[in-house]
């Protein structure tokens, strides 16, 4: 894995006060090396070579030069793409598009993504739930977006703002929650738990 | 010597089920349910003069009233395969409890399974499994030209995806379309002659099987002998001789040191030495890549050391 990114590192010891333009952290998030968070590459990782055919996806800003790039080095192994820069629901269509492709895809093969964060947990997780391991998946972040969220009280999903740490209200039952560093590999979505749960609130 | 508690169990039935192929139906003498075991475990069993060889478990492997295992006559063997032919409905066996180390993956959305001659057995209780749990399997078999199939009605009654190769080129040109052409997640298992296991694995890392994906079951080879080389013991300082023809198992042995150990030919982990130092030469199948690259534990029962290596005795 590529060195963990440092603005994921929340010193436990650091408290900051809650404002209206900056959520409150949390104070006993620990570093990411030691939970299930992703840990995203600085720069496009290669193309798996030891791949014997690909499945490639990208979504957002910049996710076409990247594709390209693993394109060109996956010579004249079978390659299933698709890409979508422009449209809101370039995720839903990428997901939308991904299963049929993943049905005909052969084990051996790997699958390449590189979408906005949120984008890449989705379909990372189709494709877990699809037979593929961690070794058959690689992944970049093109963008920082908003984060795919599951409140762990109501089971809404949803997305927002915020990164683990930062407090977030859920619009499935309107509890204040703050966002767990704790990542669902079989959602794709990070959990969230209701703020202050051990403060004394009803 | 068995590790951990042992069962002794008696002879129930004996049949054979192809040339050299003899099957053994196993109880416990009082006739008490045996414990349940994961399929692709192996039996370890006590076949006299200190030999312990490991059985494949070829029966349900859920709350069994009987164990069967099935046992390939080895004329050129350590005399195991010899001592088990030679045995009769009532005869007595000392045995261990059954051990796992070729389970099935149950995430995996496909089992291929690769078999060859007597490599067939774990694949009897995984087949059993696949049935129960309604996973989807498919299973080749390679048996030499001529030979009759060993458990063949029970292959055709488990396995709806089976196919019997005859001949090396028949099998290789079997596992090379079975490579690519599999679902995602699945999940390959290959058991038979140390060759085949080899060659099945390489091809399907070139297919590009992650090494997770890949698993395999050895009945370990006999290794050629090695240079002879000297241990030195830490703890009491004492120092002992490895002739090439002795492992450092049975020099360890020698010295009056008892030592837990199994299959004696680097598969079942059972004899594992930690905290040695020197310069090992790995010749198990047990440990992992990061474990040789640690360099300080080794399996004395195949791997050696070079020159002088100290040992945590």
């Amino acid at each position: 894995m590529p060195a963990e990114n440092p603005r994921r590192i929340i010193d436990p010891m650091h408290e900051t006060t809650a404002s209206a333009s900056r959520p409150r952290r949390h104070r006993r998030f620990v570093a990411s090396a030691r939970t299930s968070l992703p840990t995203w590459p600085d720069a496009p990782p290669p193309l798996d070579e030891a791949g014997r055919g690909f499945v490639l996806v990208g979504t957002g800003r910049g996710a076409a030069a990247v594709l390209d790039g693993w394109r060109a080095r996956a010579g004249d192994r079978p390659v299933l793409a698709f890409r979508d820069e422009n449209t809101e629901e370039s995720g839903d269509r990428a997901a939308v598009w991904l299963e049929p492709a993943l049905a005909s895809a052969r084990t051996g093969w790997r699958l390449m993504i590189a979408a906005p964060a949120a984008d890449v947990l989705r379909l990372s997780a189709l494709a877990r739930r699809a037979g593929m391991i961690e070794a058959e998946i690689r992944a970049f972040a093109v963008q920082d977006g908003v984060s795919p969220l599951v409140c762990v009280h109501c089971r809404t999903d949803f997305e927002a703002e915020g990164e683990p740490g930062d407090e977030v209200d859920c619009p499935g039952c309107g509890l204040r929650l703050v966002v767990h560093q704790h990542l669902s590999r079989r959602l794709g979505r990070l959990a969230a738990f209701v703020a202050d749960a051990e403060g004394g609130r009803p | 010597m068995i590790a951990g508690p042992g069962l002794p169990l008696v002879v129930d039935a004996v049949l054979d089920v192809a040339p050299d192929i003899r099957a053994f139906v196993l109880r416990h003498p009082s006739g008490d349910p045996l414990p349940s075991f994961v399929p692709g475990s192996h039996l370890p069993v006590f076949c006299g003069e200190g030999r312990i060889n490991s059985y494949s478990l070829t029966g349900e492997s859920g709350a069994p009233e009987t164990y069967a295992i099935s046992v390939h006559h080895r004329r050129d063997g350590r005399g195991g395969s010899t001592f088990m032919h030679a045995l009769r409905v009532g005869d007595r066996l000392a045995c261990g409890l059954p051990r796992s180390a070729f389970a099935p993956v149950a995430s995996a959305r496909h089992h291929l399974m690769i078999a060859g001659g007597i490599g067939i057995t774990p694949f009897l209780s995984h087949l059993r499994a696949a049935r129960r749990w309604g996973r989807s399997a498919s299973l080749l078999f390679a048996v030499r030209e001529g030979a009759p199939v060993p458990h063949a009605a029970e292959l055709d009654a488990l396995c709806g995806d089976l196919r019997v190769l005859r001949g090396r080129a028949a099998m290789t040109a079997a596992v090379e379309a079975a490579l690519v052409d599999q679902p995602l997640g699945t999940h390959l298992y290959v058991c038979g002659p140390e060759a085949m296991i080899d060659d099945v694995l390489e091809r399907a890392a070139r297919a590009g099987w992650p090494a997770e994906r890949c698993h395999a079951e050895r009945f370990g080879a006999v290794l050629p002998p090695g240079a002879p080389f000297e241990a030195i013991l830490r703890r009491t300082g004492r120092r002992i001789a490895v002739p090439a023809e002795a492992s450092l198992l049975d020099a360890v042995e020698a010295a009056g040191i008892p030592w837990p150990s199994l299959c004696r030919q680097g598969v079942c982990g059972e004899c594992r030495m930690e905290g040695v130092e020197g310069t090992i030469l790995h010749r198990d199948h047990y440990l992992s890549p990061a474990e040789r690259e640690a360099g300080n534990c080794l399996m004395p029962c195949v791997s050696r050391g070079a020159g002088l290596i100290t040992l945590d005795l």
